[in-house]
């Protein structure tokens, strides 16, 4: 991506006119993140405000070399939506969790679409290489964000082989992206 | 040199932090084995994941409400972080000598009346955020990666030495008046870029930023090579000097005002020297391009 097409660079210089395209950009993701990893909606709006704050504050952090925008500011709503999870401590009894069809279709990866084909493509690309427990364990994890236990539960690998497939699995797509010239 | 064994460790830590599945216990233990071993790059892992959420997140986007958005813009607006928000509009129209709220890639702040009315050029506009940095494949030793919330620390204090009405000569002004300030010379050593520069630096400990200030300094050409300013510190071991940020030199015949972009906290500077690296940066110096150099 150019630079001038930035919004992070402008939007660590405190740029005003970059709040709404950085809104416009990444909304939408934020958005799908938090309704994923929230157990309400008005909780996923809470976490939409708090994430975008985060976002602001952090974004002369970003390093084009380590990853995308769009990974960036997934990184940056992960760790508050993690840390919303962590601070209810939910996760038992969280009903959107619940909910979930945990066998879902999309244990097997495609290359996105939309907006985040370019962003995603390269990890899809990654998670194809993984081994199929190594995928499925992710997809479960950092996904549908259940627990190592939770995933013990649901697929019947010891608790210690779910550690070691999240493990590797996250340094073995590291290794593959980065092999991609450090895009992800 | 972080031992295996607590290297090895620290994955863990770190990828169960990445798919949110870590402890109070393990995260008190990973804050404790960060803060002994900084240089281990903690976004690595974090990133992957965040990587991995995208590939699977298939459907198409709906767009943030617009209810929510406009919640999400006024809280920015009102929030801290909207202070120091600049309208371009004014940074492109105000004359350098008055508002130099130049780019941290020196902007020169004694410009000629005509440079001074031209617009700034969109590429340096874009090019104010971090410059990236090089990584090794995958759980790079980003030396001196910044921990998290020093990181916060950081970037507020790089939009504030950025905000509008706060002009960088002012700041560095301003600075060099603190009781606690510390301040050198650069001299130039032996490099070519360096044969006809002069430059000194400002550094304040208690705000954790500065100021570093050239003339002369070759413009560089981006595509090739950049400069990098390193940190010694006397609470560091001489060997990992702390980062204090990749900038460019633009042609200029006048003075040129760099912000410091120290990586991670700098206790008891000593010394402050300018490296050229490959675009980007470094993560470690080889130190076979060293322009200027000043002792505290």
């Amino acid at each position: 991506m150019p630079m001038e097409d930035s919004v992070l660079a402008r939007v660590a210089i405190g740029d005003a006119s970059a709040i709404k395209d950085c809104l416009q950009r990444f909304g939408g993701l934020v958005w799908a993140l938090a309704r994923r990893l929230s157990p309400s909606t008005s909780d996923a709006e809470d976490a939409v405000q708090e994430i975008f704050v985060d976002v602001w504050k952090s974004a002369s952090k970003f390093d084009p070399d380590a990853g995308s925008e769009a990974t960036f500011v997934a990184m940056i709503a992960r760790r508050r939506l993690i840390d919303r999870i962590r601070s209810r401590a939910r996760r038992k009894e969280d009903p959107l969790r619940d909910s979930q069809d945990w066998n879902d279709p999309k244990d097997d990866p495609r290359a996105p679409r939309g907006e985040l084909a370019a962003e995603a493509g390269l990890a899809a690309k990654a998670l194809e290489q993984l081994r199929p427990e190594q995928r499925k364990v992710l997809l479960l994890a950092v996904y549908h964000g259940l627990s190592h236990e939770e995933i013990a539960a649901q697929t019947g690998m010891p608790l210690g082989t779910v550690k070691a497939h999240a493990r590797r699995g996250l340094l073995r797509v590291r290794e593959v992206l980065a092999g991609e010239g450090g895009r992800s | 040199m972080i031992p295996p064994k607590v290297e090895d460790r620290m994955i863990e830590l770190l990828a169960d932090r990445a798919v949110g599945t870590l402890s109070m216990d393990d995260a008190r233990e990973l804050a404790g084995l960060l803060r002994e071993y900084p240089e281990l790059d903690t976004d690595v892992l974090d990133l992957a994941a965040a990587a991995v959420h995208l590939a699977y997140e298939q459907a198409p986007l709906a767009p943030l409400p617009a209810h929510l958005a406009a919640r999400v813009e006024a809280a920015l607006a009102r929030a801290d972080v909207g202070r120091t928000l600049v309208d371009p509009g004014t940074l492109r129209t105000l004359p350098i000598a008055s508002a130099p709220a130049a780019p941290p890639h020196a902007r020169p702040v004694a410009a000629s009346v005509a440079a001074a009315a031209a617009p700034w050029p969109p590429r340096q506009v874009a090019k104010l955020g971090p410059v990236g940095r090089a990584r090794t494949p995958w759980i790079a030793y980003a030396g001196w990666a910044a921990a998290a919330a020093l990181f916060l620390v950081s970037a507020a204090l790089f939009r504030a030495s950025h905000g509008p009405g706060i002009p960088l000569a002012n700041e560095r002004a301003r600075l060099m008046a603190q009781a606690d300030s510390v301040q050198t010379s650069f001299a130039a050593l032996k490099d070519e870029a360096a044969k006809q520069a002069q430059g000194d630096v400002v550094w304040s400990t208690r705000e954790q930023r500065g100021f570093m200030r050239f003339r002369g300094l070759a413009a560089n050409p981006h595509d090739k090579w950049v400069y990098q300013l390193w940190i010694f510190d006397a609470a560091q071991d001489d060997r990992f000097p702390v980062d204090g940020g990749v900038f460019d030199i633009e042609p200029s015949t006048g003075d040129v005002l760099v912000p410091i972009q120290a990586k991670i906290r700098v206790s008891n500077p000593t010394q402050f020297v300018v490296t050229i690296e490959r675009p980007g940066g470094v993560v470690v110096s080889k130190r076979e391009r060293v322009a200027m150099a000043g002792k505290i």
